[in-house]
C-alpha cells in the first residue's frame, strides 16, 4: 500500500473507560453499570488506518464517540496532536470539531430529510465562519465533485437519493471542516457489495491526496483487512488483540480472534475453512465474566483465565506492535497488565512517551 | 500500486427522478384522501367567511349585527325584511335575512358571520399559545433533560409539571378562571392555550429524545454547531409533524371548548356573536325558532369535523413509515 | 446435479409486481428456478433485486399492494400460485419451512416460544398438548437451546437474536418439511453467531434430508454452503450454476463484477474493482439488459433488447448477449 508514514501518534488513547448508568425504579436510581468500554487503550498515527473489529455490543461505537466527545468518557486520556481532549475549552473545542470528524453506518437516519444537500455539506463551513455566499457555493460544488457527485445535486432532498449517494454525502460532509481524523463507524456495513466497493475506494482515494486518519470501525473482517494498516479487536468492551493487519491475518493469537476469523464465510468455495464455531452468545456488559471476558466461550480456557484478568503480552515496537491480552502467551508484564495507566504503558513503549512530552 | 495514475471516483450519472421536495410528497399523499381534501376546502372557506365576517360587520359594516329591530324578530331564514319599517341603516343586505333573525330581530347571518372570525380566532391562537409552550417544554425536556437542578433532572421536573396539569379536569379549570377573570374573548384565548399543551409538550419530548439518537444530530454535534441551531434546525423541523397533526386536531377542540364556556355563559360576553353563545340564546327558542339553535350547531359540527378530518389525513401524509423508503 | 432427478420445486417465469400510486413496478419479471430434493439452491442478489420477493410469492405471502402477475410455482405436482388458500395453508408451515432476516419481529412478544412452537404442531399435526410440548423440547434441544426444560416457557425478549433465530428454525422445522425457505437467515446476526446457526442449519438439513432455498447478499456464505447458486440482478435471473464453476468462472458480467467488487482475504493491495452507478429500483429498471448501463462489456444492443436465459457451458446458464453466440441450439 501506500508508503506508511512513521512518527508520533495523531491520536493516542490510554484507558478509555465508559459506564452508562442503569436506571430502574421510581426514582431513577443508578442500580447497576453497563460497562461499554472497559479499559481501551491504543494510538492512530498519521495517515494510517486502525480497523476497530468486533461484534455488536462490544463497545467499538462507544469508542469512536468518546474520542469525539459526542459522549463523555468516564475516565481514560484522549489526546489528539498533543491536546487534552477531554478537557479541552469551548473554543479549543471548535478547533477539535475542524481535526476529526466522524462518518456513519445507516445512510438514512445519517441526513436531515428537512435539508437540501446544499445546506447539509455547507452548514458547517457557514457556522464556523469558513465561507459565505458564493464561496460557500463553490466549496460545496468542489466537495461534492470530491466524493465523485455531480455538483448539480445541492439543491436536492437527501431521499431522493440512494444509499451509496447519501453515503457519499455524509462524507462529504465530514471532509467540509478538512479534518484530519476521521472516525468510519460502519460506514459500508449498509451497503450493497458492488456501492461498498466504491465507498471503500473513495475512502482509499481521499486518504491518499488528503493524508487523513481513519479509525474504521466494522464488524465485517474482509473489509477491515482491505482497507485496515493496523487492526484491534474489541470483545466485550475490552481489546482483546492489536496487531498490523498483516500480522494479524497471518498469525492471530487471541483463541476470539481466531474464532472471529474462521467463522467468517469465505466467498471462495474452494477453500473450506476449519470453522471454530464458538457456543453461546456474548455475555451481557452489565455483568461481564470475571477473569478473562471471553473464558465462557473459549475454546482453549484454562483454570486462571476464569478468575485472573488476562496478562498484555507484547512484541515488536510501535506500530509494528502484536498485543494479545491472554494467558497462553505468559505472563509478562502482569503487573500493568490489566490497566496499562498512562505513565506505565508510554514509558515502556519509549517513543510514544517523548511524543506527549512534545504534545505539552 | 502508487505510480498508478489515480482514478477519479466514480461519478454517478444515473439520473435522478424528478425532484420532489417533502412538501410536495405530503400533498400527494394527503390528496389521495378525498374527504380530507373536501374538509381542507371547507376550512378555506371558512377562512375567507371569517376574514369576510370581520371586515363586513366591523371596519366597512354592510352587515351589522348589533342591530335590533324588535318588530322583525323571530323571521324563519331566506324571508325578505318588511323595509318600509326599517330606516335604511337598519335594513340587511338586499333586504333579506338569509338565515333569519333572533328573538330582538337581529340578523343570524351577520351575527353568525361575526361569531365565525371569533371562533376561528380563538381556536387558532390558543393553539398558538399551546403549541408554543409545548414545543418550549417538550423540547427543554427532550433536549436538556438531563441536566440536573440540585436533585431533580430537568426532564423530571418538567414532565411531572406536565403530569399534574393533565390530572386537572381542564374544562372545571377553566371555568373557575374564567369566573374569576373578567369575561374577555382575549382571557379565553389564554386560558384554552394555557390548558391544552400537554399533549404537545409530550409529543415533543418524545421526538426530540427519538431525534437524539439520530445519526444526523449526532453529526450537526461533531460538525460544533451551536445547540439552538442543532435544535431549531435539525430537530424541531423533525419532530413538527406530530406536533402540526394534533394542533389541528387541538383547533378543533378550543373552538368546542369556546362554544362550551359561551352556552354556559362564561364566554365571549354580548353583544359580540360568537357560536356558542348564539346556540345558548336559540336554544331558549328551540320549538319557535329552530334555525336559532341549528344554524350555530351545524356550523360548529362541520368545522370541527373538517379539522378532525384534515388532522387525520395529515397525520397519515406526514407518517415516514407510510413513505417510501 | 439438478438434471435427471425430479424437483422438489419448480418456479417457473414467475412474475410479481406491486400496484403503487406511482405506477406498477415489476419487483420479479419472470424467475425460473428449480429446487431438487435435499440439495441448498442459494439465490443471491442486492438489495432490491427481488430475491426476498421471490421467496414471499413462493408462499404466497405477498403483502398488499404486491401481486403475482404471471408464472407457476410448482410443489410435488401442485401449482401454488392458483391452489385454494386452505390447501397452501395446510401447507406453508408444514411442508414448506420459512425463517425470516428479522428474529426479532418474526416471534410474538406476548406468548412464550414453547407455546409458539407447539402452536404449528397443533395447527399441522393436530398434537394434543402434552405431545406438543414434549416434541418442543425435543425440538428445543435439537436446535442447540439449552437448558429446553428451563427456555421452553421463556418471552422472546429473554433470548438474544441467536436464540430467537434458533426458535424460528425450531418453529420452521417442526413439522419435518421437505423444503426450507430461508431469508437473509443470519444478516442480523454477528458472525460467530451467524457461524452458529449455519452449522445448525447443516446439520439439521442433513438429518432431515430437507431442500434449503438460501437466500442472501453474502457471497461467502453462498460460497461456503451452497450447491447450486441463482444470481439475480433487477428481478430477474442472470446466472444459474453448480458454485464451483460459478465462483470460477463466473460467465455473467455482473456475476463477475461483483465477485471483484468484494474484498477478499489474502488481496489486500488491489484496488478493488467497484461497479460504477447505482442499483436500479423496480420503478426505473433500464430497458433492454437491466445490467446495461454499469456494464463494463456492454454491446451496442443490449440496451435494446433482453437476453434471455441461455446454457453457454453444461448446466451453468447465463443471460447475456455475450454468449449469445457461442450456444449451439
Amino acid at each position: 500500500m501506500n508508503e506508511q508514514p512513521t512518527g508520533h501518534p495523531l491520536l493516542e488513547v490510554r484507558g478509555l473507560k465508559k459506564y452508562f448508568p442503569l436506571r430502574s425504579g421510581l426514582f431513577s436510581r443508578v442500580s447497576a453499570w453497563i460497562k461499554a468500554v472497559d479499559d481501551v487503550s491504543f494510538d492512530v498515527y498519521p495517515g494510517e488506518t486502525l480497523g476497530l473489529v468486533g461484534e455488536s455490543g462490544c463497545g467499538k461505537t462507544t469508542v469512536g464517540r468518546s474520542i469525539l466527545r459526542l459522549i463523555e468518557p468516564t475516565a481514560g486520556e484522549i489526546r489528539f496532536a498533543g491536546m487534552d481532549v477531554r478537557r479541552l475549552d469551548s473554543t479549543q473545542l471548535r478547533w477539535l470539531r475542524r481535526q476529526m470528524q466522524i462518518i456513519f453506518q445507516d445512510p438514512y437516519s445519517s441526513l436531515n430529510p428537512r435539508m437540501t444537500v446544499g445546506a447539509i455539506i455547507g452548514e458547517a463551513l457557514y457556522v464556523h465562519g469558513l465561507a459565505r455566499g458564493q464561496e460557500l457555493d463553490r466549496r460545496v460544488q468542489e466537495l461534492l465533485a470530491q466524493v465523485g457527485l455531480s455538483p448539480s445535486y445541492r439543491s436536492r432532498y437527501p431521499h431522493e437519493f440512494s444509499g451509496g449517494q447519501r453515503q457519499r454525502i455524509g462524507i462529504a460532509r465530514a471532509l467540509a471542516l478538512q479534518p484530519r481524523f476521521l472516525v468510519c463507524d460502519e460506514p459500508v456495513s449498509a451497503l450493497d457489495v458492488s456501492i461498498q466497493a466504491q465507498i471503500l475506494n473513495l475512502l482509499q482515494d481521499l486518504q491518499q491526496e488528503l493524508g487523513l486518519s481513519y479509525l474504521f470501525i466494522s464488524h465485517d473482517l474482509n473489509v477491515v483487512e482491505h482497507i485496515a494498516d493496523r487492526v484491534a479487536v474489541m470483545y466485550l468492551g475490552k481489546l482483546v488483540e492489536m496487531a498490523p493487519v498483516d500480522e494479524l491475518f497471518r498469525n492471530p493469537l487471541h483463541p476470539y480472534t481466531q474464532a472471529l476469523m474462521s467463522a467468517n464465510p469465505v466467498p471462495d468455495p474452494t477453500i473450506r475453512t476449519r470453522r471454530i464455531v464458538l457456543a453461546g452468545d456474548v455475555p451481557s456488559p452489565v455483568q461481564p465474566p470475571a477473569g478473562c471476558p471471553f473464558h465462557p466461550r473459549c475454546p482453549q480456557v484454562m483454570a486462571r483465565c476464569k478468575t485472573i484478568a488476562p496478562p498484555l503480552v507484547r512484541s515488536g515496537h510501535g506500530k509494528d506492535e502484536h498485543v494479545v491480552w491472554c494467558h497462553l502467551y505468559g505472563t509478562a508484564e502482569s503487573e500493568t497488565a490489566s490497566s496499562p495507566s498512562l505513565s506505565s504503558w508510554s514509558s515502556t513503549a519509549g517513543d510514544s512517551g517523548a511524543a506527549f512530552l512534545q504534545g505539552r | 500500486m502508487a505510480d498508478l495514475p489515480r482514478t477519479v471516483a466514480p461519478v454517478d450519472t444515473v439520473d435522478l427522478a424528478m425532484p420532489e421536495t417533502p412538501l410536495q410528497e405530503v400533498w400527494r399523499v394527503f390528496r389521495k384522501d378525498r374527504l380530507a381534501v373536501a374538509s381542507l376546502g371547507v376550512l378555506l372557506a371558512l377562512l375567507v367567511v371569517a376574514i369576510a365576517g370581520k371586515v363586513l360587520t366591523d371596519w366597512i359594516v354592510l352587515v351589522n349585527p348589533e342591530t335590533v329591530r324588535l318588530p322583525e324578530k323571530f323571521k324563519p331564514p331566506m324571508s325578505y325584511a318588511a323595509t318600509e319599517l326599517l330606516s335604511v341603516a337598519d335594513r340587511p343586505p338586499f333586504g333579506l335575512y338569509l338565515l333569519g333573525t333572533d328573538e330582538l330581530g337581529r340578523d343570524v347571518f351577520a351575527r353568525m358571520l361575526q361569531g365565525s372570525f371569533v371562533s376561528l380566532s380563538i381556536g387558532f391562537i390558543a393553539v398558538g399559545i399551546s403549541v408554543l409552550i409545548g414545543i418550549v417544554l417538550g423540547g427543554l425536556a427532550g433536549f436538556y433533560g438531563e441536566v440536573k437542578l440540585g436533585f431533580i433532572s430537568v426532564d423530571t421536573l418538567i414532565m411531572r409539571f406536565t403530569d399534574v396539569m393533565l390530572c386537572f379536569p381542564t374544562f372545571f379549570l377553566i371555568l373557575t378562571v374564567v369566573a374569576l377573570l373578567p369575561p374577555s374573548i382575549y382571557n379565553i384565548m389564554i386560558v384554552i392555550g394555557l390548558t391544552s399543551w400537554m399533549g404537545t409538550a409530550r409529543f415533543v419530548r418524545a421526538e426530540f429524545l427519538a431525534l437524539r439518537e439520530q445519526d444526523f444530530v449526532v453529526a450537526a454535534q461533531a460538525l460544533g454547531l451551536p445547540a439552538w441551531r442543532i435544535i431549531f434546525r435539525h430537530m424541531v423541523p423533525n419532530a413538527i409533524a406530530p406536533v402540526l397533526v394534533s394542533a389541528t386536531i387541538g383547533v378543533a377542540s378550543a373552538i368546542l371548548t369556546e362554544s362550551a364556556l359561551s352556552f354556559l355563559g362564561f364566554g365571549v360576553q354580548p353583544p359580540y356573536a360568537t357560536w356558542g353563545n348564539i346556540l345558548a340564546d336559540g336554544k331558549n327558542f328551540i320549538f319557535d325558532a329552530p334555525w336559532l339553535f341549528f344554524i350555530p350547531g351545524c356550523a360548529i359540527l362541520t368545522v370541527v369535523l373538517a379539522f378532525n378530518l384534515v388532522g387525520e389525513a395529515l397525520r397519515e401524509a406526514l407518517n415516514p413509515r407510510l413513505r417510501r423508503r | 446435479m439438478a438434471t435427471g432427478k425430479r424437483p422438489l420445486l419448480a418456479v417457473s417465469d414467475l412474475r410479481v409486481s406491486f400496484f403503487t400510486d406511482r405506477g406498477e413496478a415489476p419487483a420479479v419479471r419472470g424467475v425460473s428456478l428449480a429446487i431438487p430434493p435435499g440439495q441448498t439452491v442459494a439465490l443471491v442478489g442486492e438489495s432490491g433485486c427481488g430475491k426476498s420477493t421471490v421467496a414471499l410469492a413462493i408462499l404466497r405471502l405477498l403483502s398488499d399492494p404486491g401481486r403475482i402477475v404471471g408464472g407457476r410455482v410448482v410443489f410435488k405436482g401442485q401449482d401454488l400460485v392458483s391452489l385454494p388458500e386452505p390447501a397452501l395453508r395446510a401447507i406453508r408451515g408444514k411442508e414448506i419451512g420459512m425463517i425470516f432476516q428479522e428474529p426479532m419481529t418474526s416471534l410474538n412478544p406476548v406468548f412464550p416460544i414453547g407455546e409458539q412452537i407447539a402452536e404449528v404442531l397443533h395447527v399441522h399435526l393436530g398434537l394434543p398438548k402434552r405431545e406438543a410440548r414434549l416434541e418442543v423440547l425435543r425440538l428445543l434441544e435439537k436446535v442447540g437451546i439449552a437448558p429446553a426444560a428451563r427456555r421452553i416457557d421463556q418471552y422472546p425478549h429473554e433470548l438474544s437474536g441467536g436464540m430467537k433465530q434458533r426458535v424460528m428454525i425450531a418453529m420452521a422445522l417442526a413439522c419435518q418439511p421437505d423444503l426450507l425457505i430461508a431469508d437473509e437467515p443470519t444478516t442480523a446476526l454477528d458472525v460467530t453467531v451467524q457461524a452458529q446457526i449455519l452449522e445448525l442449519l447443516q446439520e439439521l438439513q442433513q438429518e432431515l434430508h430437507m431442500a434449503i432455498l438460501l437466500i442472501t447478499h453474502n457471497l461467502g456464505i453462498v460460497a461456503q454452503f451452497a450447491q447450486e447458486v441463482h444470481v439475480m440482478y433487477a428481478g430477474k435471473i442472470v446466472e444459474h450454476a453448480s458454485v464451483h464453476p460459478l465462483f470460477q468462472h463466473p460467465l455473467h458480467p455482473y456475476t463477475q463484477a461483483l465477485l471483484k467488487a468484494l474484498p477478499r482475504p489474502g488481496h489486500r493491495a488491489e484496488r478493488l474493482a467497484a461497479i460504477a452507478g447505482t442499483v436500479p429500483t423496480p420503478f426505473q429498471y433500464p430497458p433492454g439488459c437491466a445490467f446495461a448501463p454499469r456494464c463494463p462489456e456492454v454491446l451496442a444492443h443490449c440496451s435494446m433488447q433482453e437476453p434471455s436465459c441461455l446454457e453457454a457451458a453444461p448446466c451453468h446458464a447465463v443471460a447475456c448477449w455475450l454468449y449469445a453466440g457461442s450456444v449451439q441450439r
